[in-house]
Formats: structure tokens, C-alpha cells, sequence
């Protein structure tokens, strides 16, 4: 009888529904964020869920970066995607991961818990971050004609069996396109590593205990 | 079934997010009940209401909300379900901030301040404890500095819980102060040890009394001295680096370990031109640098050129060579000697003899001339006038920038030199030529972003009206006034936005004024830190802002302007709380230091004067003589007394013809008023030799002080005296002494107008200075006598052209008996005379005299007039003036007069002329003062040739003498 008190107990007290995980400066990332992060992640990439501590820590660090992102996109007021850009990436997601915006579709995004405009968020705040590194660091980036010699050097002139040898000018576009992406990945990470230093990251120990939730 | 419940505890976290959405919010609560924030006004920022559906994104804005007011450190949002609602309550985890930070047993070397500001815990800030380590190791790292090598700190915190924030005290164990002991100094020194160490002044009393205390001052600047003597010596790329600075524990001792290069000797000289060493090595940049090289060359050539065509020579030319073992080389080899010649032409010299403005409408000649540096010559300030390129470049963009102010935007000014000014080949003259263009004016005016009840209220601050030309500066100063309004009315977000269109009309401008006013900020409570001997009641009506009151920055600075007033606070911080949390309300601190509450002065002076006339025992030279005073003054002061503010002090002065103490009691701002202040004060004063006789006086007064306005002011007095004079000091006939030599009681009240309006109290070069002086001495009172006292002065200042002042003033006094009885006593008399009064006559010699030694005795009525023009000498400094002093001391109201001529030797009431030059050498303290003064009509009176024993025994000789006809004054400060 009293088993059954306690458990009653328990149904009816209140329960914690959110709380702070990491706090950026004066934004907030909360444990529903990193949840919401991984289910998403999950269901993109059609794989079970897990929510390890690991698996959060990771979730709460690409959170952080986000977030360092959406403030400086805030104070230097960098455009922002519309609902345009958004529907488009929406359904090119749902063609290209599940053919089209069908039951499947539907069903799996329940079962992951994820609303539609959850779901929608997502997808703004990705393109949003696309959007400001290209902004920011693609001008910045300019690649030396030796540079593009040496890559073609390297790995274009090698005769590979089967495949057709490209010429220099027919294989410079996409050469310069894959150091310019190189270039940008370093850039970025540069400038996120300076912008967490500069900025106070809180992480909430409870969130991330190894018996927490 | 236990493992059930701790299954199902184990899944609720992520599924019961979502279990709730779509409910409905019955009550919104925060645990603790008491939060930081007003709990009305914390509502009211939340995005979610009772009522509301619950949503997991509504949820996470409300936290964003709750945790960007910057007053909690973490936050949990529970849900409880209530009937079909849900209660959503808010987990709260506050913030605290920095209040008060104190130091104790700082030592002497390290102030309290200095540690503080060290600690970086900035008043009102988020307090996190793990920042009290590092503030713990800064404060050891500035007393290690300081030569505190054994220092321990810690710390300790004291929670205030009501208030969120935290009070720090460090408490410092500083232990002995390391000394400096002999440095090491590897290298090639070039210099003897002995010649590098004593500059360093590490060594005390050139080593006779050990060595100095270390600290990283006197290390930097020991380095720094023997940099300069390397210099000094032409050493010029000399370096001197610390390696070490090794501290030995046991002996108490820092030893400096130095690596020197002396490098090569390179000498500057000036060929063909006498330039002093000191003006050279100021030009030619190599000192400044220590480096040699062609670029820094070629700057002092330019320096050099500049220079000269600063003193006329425009056509001077200038080269350098560089001589190494006698030969002339063009790179430098730093390891051998050099010496850097300056080859100069100088050519003719010319002088600037006009300089003439033309195209210029809008503006006169004299305003123009006005914004100039360059000058053209004048008889005595500028002999050859004041030119250089570069002056006449600042000078063009000085008249540029003034017409662009002034809406001409397309403005240019253009300059040219001729060099045969009036066919004279030496002289120069300048053209100024300035094409004005049009003017730009404002065709519209409209102020946006405000509702038109705040429009009207912001107007009247906008000086920049339609019609009117269109002017950055009156832009700007609209913009300062406008957001000042807006921050003195608790919008601290406010900014303002300048659009200007072009207008309909050619020429015209739209002018607008965006303003985006933001959140308008309240006073939520004020904290008052720091108070330890202080009285609350003192500093709380000084902070006039209250909460529920708009947030305003002027009052804020205006209550720590209040509190500065007082004079008992060495520091008062100011800050709001949590400054970046997004809140409606904020918390204004204010954390005090108290200032030290005694205060000691002393100080070693002379007096060189026409101090008075002769000694007890000789009755010579009764028109004053030449002496010499040596003074020594001591002082102690008490402040805040009883924690009210109030200052007691005493004052003493000895010398060898003075000796007087001073006791004060002054309470400023008395009853809280700005406008009011009391002063009770005692003196005794023991005088000797001053004038005719020796007095002791004891007095004691009560002031009150009201400031009318910014420059007007009202005294109320009443004082109390009591003059004993020493009958043995008198030097008058001896059938007056019985008579002169009675104690004198006054007792008086009086009232003194002060208006103030000089723009500089020090050196006025506009404006005027009046007080007028209306006292009663009356026996109701205390007095002996009764009599009214009246003494005025008046002066005014009057700038003629921009160089030019001229200045008068006239003081006029009268001392009436108002009942039969005792005269008005001696002591209270008039006397007048001296380097701040009639410049005819020694200190206090100036009026009625004793019939048979030529002593002064006063007068009951007194009339000084003065006229100076003052005027520009020699550069900036150095100025002259003519003066006129016309006056006497009269024995009394209706013996005033005009008269020119003396009426015999026993005539005083005439008037007497001094005209006269003097310098004025400007420093930082007010003008140093040289004044030469020639009296025509000075006044012959009888005198006596012998002692007072000679004098009583009929011996010794009469004599008829004349004040000298040349007088001259040394002090400081103008004559007024």
C-alpha cells in the first residue's frame, strides 16, 4: 500500500521540464535544446537515438558554436533566411531522405518527438549559419595560382585506371572551390575557438554528471 | 516494482516535455518566493502568462527573458498538473554582485587604492568567488613589486543576502620591505659603475645611509636615469635591460642584475648656425629614439629647417653628414664613434611684416585672426613675427573647419608668402585668401521616434532651428543635450539618429532627428557601502534619488558630486548593479571610502618686506625698512567629526615678528543645504613690528556663509575681539601711550556681499569682483566703543582687443562712531598700503601719523583707486603693466579729498598718485609679481632720530623725512 502511495506520489509531484545546460554570455542553452539537437541529428541521419553523456556533450558544444554564431549574426546584423530559403531546404530534405513529404515522413518525425515547426527551426537556423560563413569568411579567402598547381600535381596528374585524365583549366574551378572550402573550415574554427574564449561558457554540471539525464 | 518507479523516474525528463504541451498554464510561481527582481515587474517580463498554453518554446523564451535580466546563475523549470492546467514554476539560483572591497593593513608603500583598483573587482559586477583567487595573487604581485617579497593576503566575504551582493576585505600581511643591494651589470658599460650607479638613486644618500626600499618604480626609474646618462654623455644608442631582479631572503635584499650596451659615442653639432645642444637634441629625433639612422636624420633635418623658419629664416637651408674616423660615411657602422653634422645656410632673415585676409564675408578680420597662430611682428611680444609652414597649415584648416561649422561647406582656404613685402627684401607678407562658397542652410527640421507630448518636451533643447545654417557643431550639441535629457529621464538606451536630406531649395538641407528612445530604466533601490565612522544621516539626504524614480545619470553624478563635496570621502564609486542585466528597474550603489580623518601640514618660509619701522629701542625708519622674517608654520586638522562632516583644525604660525594660532570648527553644507556653511573660530595673535605698535589679540567669530547663486554670496558674522597692546611697544608720543595702550573689546556683527562674476579669479581678464562689508560694534555686543564699519571695493576687467586688459578698481571705506564715548580703537583702524593696495606706499604705511615719531596710526576712512592695462611681453608668459594707484587712509569721512598737494608735514589727508611698471611671469600657481611704483606727492612727516629712552628723556634729534618716492612690491598674484 504504501509502494503504491509513493508512486502516486511521484505521478502527481511537479517534475523538472527544462533546465539550463550551458549558458553563452547572456544566452542560454537548455536541456530540452540538447535534446532536441540530438533527436534531430538522429532522425536526419535515420539512426536509433542515443543520449549518453558523451552524445550530449557533443550536442551542448555544436550548440555553443551556434549560438556564438547567432549572436554575432545579431550585433552585425547579417541577413537572416526567409521563408523561401527555408521551405526550398525543407523539401529538398524530405525528397532526398525520404522521397517526399509522405506518411513516412510524418511518422518518423514523431517518432522522435519532433515537431514540424521544431523541425522547420532546424533547418532555418542551419541555413542561417551557411549563410554567415559564407559571408564572412569566403572573401577573405584567396587562393595563390601555385597553390591550385601543386593540388592538381597532386592529385589530378596521377593517371587513374578507368578514369579519364582532367586538364588543369577543366579541374581548376573544382580545385579552387575544395581549398576555398578547406581555407573556410580553418578560418571558422579559428574564429570559434576566439569567440568561446571571449566569451563565458557556463556548463552546468548536473546536465552532464554521468548520472544525470 | 521498485525497479518500475526507478524506470519510470529515469524516463520522465525528455518524455514529460512534451506530455504537457497543449495544456493550459494555471499559475506561474518562483521557487524561492523572494527573487531579486520586484515580482510584479518580473511578470510582466515574462512571454508566458497564466492561461497561456504551455509550450516547450515558450518555456525556453521565458527562461531566455528570466536569465538575460543577469540575475540568476541557473534556472529549472518544473511542472506540476493542477485539475486540466498546469502550475509552471520557475527553480531560481541567484546571482550576487560586488559591493564593497576594502584592504587591510595595506603598508605605506602600497596604498589602499592603488590595491583595490589592483584587485580588478569592479563595484556592482557579478561576484564569482573563483575571481578572488586570482584578485588574491594580484594584490601579492603589486606589494612583491613594492618590495614586499614575504607578503601573505587573504580574503574574506561577508554575504549581504538582502542586497545580492558581496563585501570583500583583503587583509595584508605585507612583512619586511626588501633593499636594493649592489646590481650586477654585465656588458660593455663604457661608463664607470660608480658614474651609472648614483643616477639611479637606489643608493641613499649617495650610499652614506645604505640603500633605498625596492620597488619596480624605482627599478624602471633607476633604468631610466642611467639611460639619460648615457645620453647625456652621447652614448646615444645605449641600452640597459633588467635580466633579473634576485631577491635574497635571508638578507632582505633585491640585487638588480643589468646587461648594459653602451654602444658608440655619436655627437650632434650645428654647423654654420648657433643652435644650443638642448634645442638640438629636441629637434633631431635620434635622443628621443636611441637610434641612428637616415630616416630619424632626415627628420631632424626638417625639424631643424622648421626651426629656423621659426625664427625668421625662411630660406634656410639644411643638410646632414655623418663622420666616422674622420670620414664621411653613409651608413652607419654602431660600432664606432660619430658625430652627425648639420650643415646649415641660413640665408637672409626675414620678418613676418603683414598679414592680410581677403575673401572672407561671413566672418571679420578679427574673428578670423582671432583662430590664427600666425602672428605678424610687434614691438615687443613677436619682433619678427611668428610663421612656419606648418602653423600657417593649422591655421588655414582652424579657418576651414569654423566656416564648415557654419553651413559653408564647399569653403577653401588658400595662402601665399611674398617675400618683398613693401620692397623691402627682408620682410614677408602672408595672404590669407578664403573662397567662402554658399551657405548651406536648414530648409526643415522634424524630430521622429517620440510621441508629441515628449516632442514638446524635447524641443526647447534643440538649438538648430529652420533658416539657420546648417552646422555639425550645433548638430552635435543638439544630439548632447537631447540624449542627456533622455538619460536624465531613465532611458539609458537612447540613441539618436542625424538624417540629413537635401532640400527643395538649392543650397537647403532637411535636417531629422531619429530617436529611438528604448526601455525607460527606474531606480529600484539605493545601496550605500563603505560607511564605517560616517554618519548615515550625512550621506542619505545627498543622494537624492529614490526608487520608483526614472533612472537618472545626472542625478547620480550630482549626488557623487554632493558626497565629494563633503571633503570626507577619498573615493565614492558609483555603479548600478548588475549594469549589463536586461532589467526594468536597477539598483544604484554607492560604495564610500572614508578619507584619512587626520590631516598635518607644516611648512618653512620668509618674509622679505618693508616690514615697519625700527625696534622697540630704535624709532628709526618709521616709513618701514627692508627686513627679513623667517617664518615656520604647523597645522593639524581633524575631519568628519563625530561622522558628521564638520572639520576642526588648528593653524600655528611663528616667526620672528608673528605669532598667531588659529582654531577652526567648519561645518560645510550645514543642515544639508549646499547653499549654507558655518564656521566658528578662535585666534590668537601675537604681532610685533608690523606697524606702530606690539598687540595681542584674542578673537573668536561665527559665520554663517550663503551662496546666493553661482557667484553671489552673503556672510553673517558675529566676532568677538579682545587687542591688547604692549605700552612698552608703542612708538608714538608718550602723552598718547596711556590712552592708545587700553585693552580693546569689540564685539561686532556684521555682514559682507560677495559677487564674483571674474572668469579667472588668479589672472581676470574679464568680468568684476564686488564685496561690501557692513559691520556694528556695539557695548550690547561687548564692545568698548560703538561704531559702524563700512568697507567696499568694486574692480572690473575689461579685455581691449584679444591681448589687452584693462583693469580698475576702488575701495572705499568708512569707520563711524555712532554714540559720544572711546573713539574707534586703533587696532581697528584703517591701514592701507602694500603690494595689494596702494603700491605708493611700504605695507600699511599709508595715511595718518604720530605728530612727533612718524609712526602710522590709521585713519576712519579709506579711499584706494587703482588702474592698470595690462599687456603681452615676451612670448606667452611674460607680460607687463602700467598702473595708477590714487589714494590715502584719511583720518576720517570728511577729511577725504582730491587734493594733490601735502599741507605741511603734518598733513596726511591728501591724496597720494603712484604710477608705476610691472612684470608678470605666469606660472602655474598665478602670475609672479614685479612692481615698480614712482610717487610724485609722497609724504614728508615728522620723525625721530633716537630711542624711546631718548624720546621719553627729551634726547635725540627730530627730523623731517619723506616716504621714499620709489617703492617697489615682489608677491604673487595680481595687484586684484
Amino acid at each position: 500500500m504504501k509502494l503504491w502511495l509513493a508512486v502516486i506520489a511521484i505521478l502527481v509531484r511537479a517534475e523538472t521540464v527544462d533546465r539550463l545546460a550551458v549558458t553563452v554570455g547572456d544566452q542560454i542553452i537548455t536541456e530540452q535544446e540538447v535534446m532536441l539537437h540530438l533527436r534531430t541529428a538522429a532522425f536526419l541521419n535515420r539512426v536509433p537515438l542515443t543520449t549518453t553523456v558523451k552524445d550530449k556533450r557533443l550536442a551542448a558544444q555544436k550548440l555553443i558554436e551556434q549560438t556564438l554564431i547567432r549572436i554575432e549574426m545579431q550585433n552585425n546584423n547579417y541577413p537572416q533566411p526567409n521563408e523561401a530559403e527555408v521551405d526550398e531546404m525543407y523539401n529538398s530534405v524530405v525528397k532526398q531522405r525520404f522521397g517526399s513529404a509522405d506518411k513516412e515522413f510524418v511518422n518518423r518525425l514523431g517518432k522522435y518527438s519532433i515537431s514540424d515547426s521544431e523541425f522547420r527551426d532546424a533547418l532555418r537556423q542551419q541555413l542561417a549559419i551557411l549563410s554567415f560563413i559564407d559571408f564572412r569568411f569566403r572573401p577573405a579567402v584567396q587562393i595563390p595560382e601555385e597553390e591550385i598547381h601543386e593540388s592538381y600535381d597532386a592529385d589530378f596528374v596521377k593517371e587513374t585506371p578507368g578514369k579519364e585524365k582532367q586538364s588543369y583549366d577543366a579541374a581548376r574551378a573544382s580545385i579552387i572551390e575544395v581549398l576555398t572550402q578547406q581555407r573556410i573550415d580553418t578560418l571558422l574554427d579559428r574564429w570559434l575557438n576566439q569567440a568561446e574564449t571571449a566569451t563565458r561558457v557556463r556548463w552546468m554540471d548536473a546536465v552532464f554528471a554521468e548520472s544525470g539525464k | 516494482m521498485l525497479g518500475l518507479v526507478s524506470c519510470f523516474a529515469l524516463i520522465t525528463t525528455v518524455a514529460s516535455a512534451q506530455s504537457y504541451d497543449g495544456r493550459r498554464i494555471s499559475a506561474i510561481q518562483f521557487s524561492p518566493a523572494a527573487q531579486p527582481i520586484p515580482d510584479l515587474e518580473l511578470r510582466e517580463s515574462l512571454p508566458l502568462r497564466p492561461g497561456d498554453v504551455y509550450s516547450p518554446a515558450k518555456l525556453r523564451a521565458a527562461m531566455r527573458v528570466l536569465f538575460r535580466t543577469g540575475r540568476y546563475g541557473n534556472l529549472e523549470a518544473d511542472v506540476k498538473t493542477e485539475g486540466e492546467g498546469v502550475v509552471l514554476t520557475f527553480v531560481t539560483e541567484v546571482n550576487s554582485f560586488i559591493g564593497n572591497v576594502d584592504v587591510i593593513n595595506p603598508p605605506g608603500a602600497s596604498p589602499k587604492g592603488a590595491l583595490i583598483t589592483a584587485a580588478k573587482l569592479s563595484l556592482g559586477k557579478l561576484f564569482e568567488e573563483s575571481a578572488l583567487i586570482q584578485s588574491t595573487g594580484v594584490i601579492q604581485t603589486e606589494l612583491r613589486l613594492a618590495g614586499f617579497y614575504d607578503a601573505n593576503v587573504r580574503y574574506e566575504i561577508d554575504r549581504d543576502s538582502l542586497h545580492h551582493q558581496v563585501n570583500i576585505r583583503f587583509f595584508v600581511e605585507a612583512g619586511p620591505r626588501a633593499r636594493f643591494s649592489a646590481p650586477i651589470m654585465k656588458g660593455d658599460l663604457k661608463l664607470t659603475y660608480e658614474t651609472l650607479i648614483q643616477p639611479t638613486k637606489w643608493m641613499r644618500l649617495r650610499g652614506l645611509a645604505g640603500w633605498q626600499y625596492v620597488s619596480e618604480q624605482k627599478v624602471q626609474s633607476g633604468i631610466r636615469n642611467m639611460l639619460t646618462t648615457y645620453r647625456k654623455n652621447n652614448f646615444l644608442m645605449a641600452k640597459v635591460t633588467l635580466e633579473r631582479l634576485d631577491f635574497k631572503p635571508q638578507q632582505h635584499v633585491a640585487i638588480p642584475s643589468l646587461r648594459v650596451a653602451a654602444g658608440p659615442k655619436v655627437q650632434l653639432r650645428a654647423i654654420g648656425v648657433k643652435i644650443s645642444q638642448s634645442n638640438l637634441r629636441r629637434l633631431v629625433p635620434i635622443y628621443e629614439e636611441q637610434s641612428v639612422d637616415k630616416d630619424l636624420l632626415l627628420e631632424g633635418n626638417r625639424k631643424v629647417s622648421a626651426f629656423l623658419r621659426g625664427q625668421g629664416y625662411f630660406d634656410a637651408k639644411v643638410d646632414y653628414d655623418v663622420e666616422q674616423e674622420e670620414q664621411a660615411v653613409t651608413e652607419l657602422d654602431p660600432k664606432k664613434d660619430a658625430f652627425v653634422d648639420y650643415n646649415v645656410e641660413l640665408g637672409r632673415r626675414y620678418k613676418v611684416s603683414a598679414l592680410t585676409l581677403t575673401g572672407n564675408h561671413y566672418f571679420s578680420n578679427a574673428t578670423l585672426l582671432e583662430r590664427m597662430a600666425i602672428k605678424p611682428a610687434s614691438v615687443l611680444r613677436y619682433r619678427r613675427g611668428r610663421y612656419s609652414d606648418e602653423l600657417l597649415a593649422s591655421d588655414r584648416a582652424a579657418i576651414e573647419e569654423l566656416y564648415r561649422s557654419n553651413g559653408f561647406l564647399g569653403v577653401k582656404v588658400s595662402s601665399s608668402a611674398n617675400r618683398k613685402q613693401n620692397g623691402k627684401a627682408y620682410e614677408v607678407g602672408i595672404a590669407v585668401d578664403v573662397r567662402e562658397g554658399l551657405q548651406t542652410k536648414i530648409e526643415s527640421l522634424r524630430i521622429e521616434g517620440v510621441a508629441d507630448a515628449d516632442r514638446a518636451v524635447i524641443e526647447p533643447f534643440v538649438a538648430s532651428t529652420i533658416g539657420q545654417p546648417y552646422s555639425l557643431l550645433t548638430i552635435n550639441g543638439d544630439r548632447d543635450r537631447i540624449l542627456s535629457l533622455l538619460y536624465d529621464t531613465g532611458y539609458s538606451d537612447a540613441s539618436l539618429y542625424t538624417i540629413v536630406e537635401r532640400g527643395d531649395e538649392a543650397d537647403t538641407i532637411r535636417l531629422i532627428y531619429r530617436i529611438q528612445s528604448g526601455t525607460q530604466h527606474f531606480v529600484r533601490d539605493v545601496v550605500v557601502t563603505g560607511l564605517s565612522k560616517t554618519n548615515d544621516s550625512l550621506v542619505n539626504p545627498r543622494i537624492r534619488m529614490k526608487p520608483g524614480e526614472p533612472l537618472s545619470n545626472n542625478e547620480i553624478f550630482a549626488s557623487q558630486r554632493r558626497l565629494y563635496d563633503l571633503g570626507i570621502f577619498a573615493t565614492v564609486d558609483t555603479a548600478l548593479q548588475n549594469p549589463d542585466g536586461n532589467e526594468i528597474s536597477k539598483t544604484v550603489l554607492f560604495n564610500l571610502e572614508e578619507a584619512s580623518r587626520w590631516g598635518f601640514n607644516g611648512g618653512l618660509g620668509a618674509e622679505i618686506a618693508r616690514l615697519g619701522g625700527g625696534s622697540v629701542q630704535s624709532f628709526d625708519s618709521p616709513g618701514g625698512a627692508t627686513g627679513f622674517a623667517p617664518r615656520i608654520s604647523l597645522g593639524v586638522n581633524r575631519m568628519n567629526f563625530f561622522g558628521l562632516g564638520h572639520t576642526v583644525s588648528a593653524q600655528a604660525r611663528l616667526s620672528s615678528i608673528q605669532r598667531r594660532v588659529l582654531v577652526s570648527y567648519i561645518a560645510p553644507q550645514f543642515r544639508g543645504s549646499d547653499h549654507l556653511s558655518l564656521t566658528a573660530t578662535g585666534l590668537y595673535d601675537d604681532a610685533r613690528n608690523v606697524r606702530t605698535y606690539n598687540a595681542k589679540r584674542l578673537e573668536g567669530a561665527l559665520q554663517l556663509a550663503q551662496r546666493l547663486n553661482k557667484s553671489e554670496f552673503l556672510q553673517y558674522r558675529y566676532t568677538f575681539r579682545k587687542v591688547v597692546v604692549n605700552p612698552d611697544s608703542i612708538k608714538v608720543d608718550p602723552g598718547l601711550i596711556p590712552l592708545l595702550a587700553q585693552p580693546v573689546r569689540v564685539g561686532s556683527v556684521s555682514t559682507t556681499f560677495i559677487q564674483d562674476r571674474r572668469d579667472d579669479p588668479a589672472d581676470a581678464k574679464r568680468g568684476r569682483y564686488t564685496t561690501a562689508d557692513l559691520g556694528v560694534a556695539s557695548q550690547a555686543l561687548g564692545s568698548t566703543s560703538n561704531f559702524v564699519r563700512l568697507l567696499t571695493r568694486n574692480s572690473t576687467y575689461h579685455r581691449i582687443k584679444k591681448e589687452f586688459v584693462f583693469a580698475r578698481s576702488i575701495n572705499f571705506g568708512i569707520l563711524a562712531p555712532y554714540t559720544s564715548g572711546p573713539d574707534v580703537p586703533i587696532p581697528e583702524r584703517f591701514y592701507a598700503g602694500g603690494a595689494y593696495s596702494h603700491r605708493g606706499f611700504p605695507e600699511n604705511q599709508a595715511g595718518p601719523r604720530d605728530l612727533k615719531t612718524g609712526f602710522p596710526l590709521g585713519g576712519k576712512a579709506l579711499m584706494v583707486n587703482s588702474l592698470e592695462l595690462r599687456f603681452p611681453m615676451v612670448g606667452d608668459n611674460l607680460g607687463g603693466v602700467f598702473f595708477h594707484d590714487a589714494g590715502n587712509v584719511y583720518s576720517e569721512l570728511k577729511t577725504v579729498s582730491f587734493r594733490w598737494t601735502q599741507n605741511g608735514a603734518k598733513d596726511f589727508n591728501y591724496m597720494v598718485h603712484a604710477i608705476g611698471f610691472g612684470i608678470r611671469y605666469r606660472t602655474p600657481i598665478g602670475p609672479v609679481r614685479v612692481d615698480l611704483a614712482f610717487v610724485p606727492n609722497s609724504p614728508y612727516f615728522n620723525g625721530f632720530r633716537g630711542s624711546r629712552e631718548d624720546l621719553l628723556f627729551g634726547r635725540g634729534t627730530e627730523a623731517l623725512l619723506r616716504l621714499n618716492r620709489f617703492q617697489f612690491h615682489i608677491s604673487l598674484g595680481q595687484a586684484f
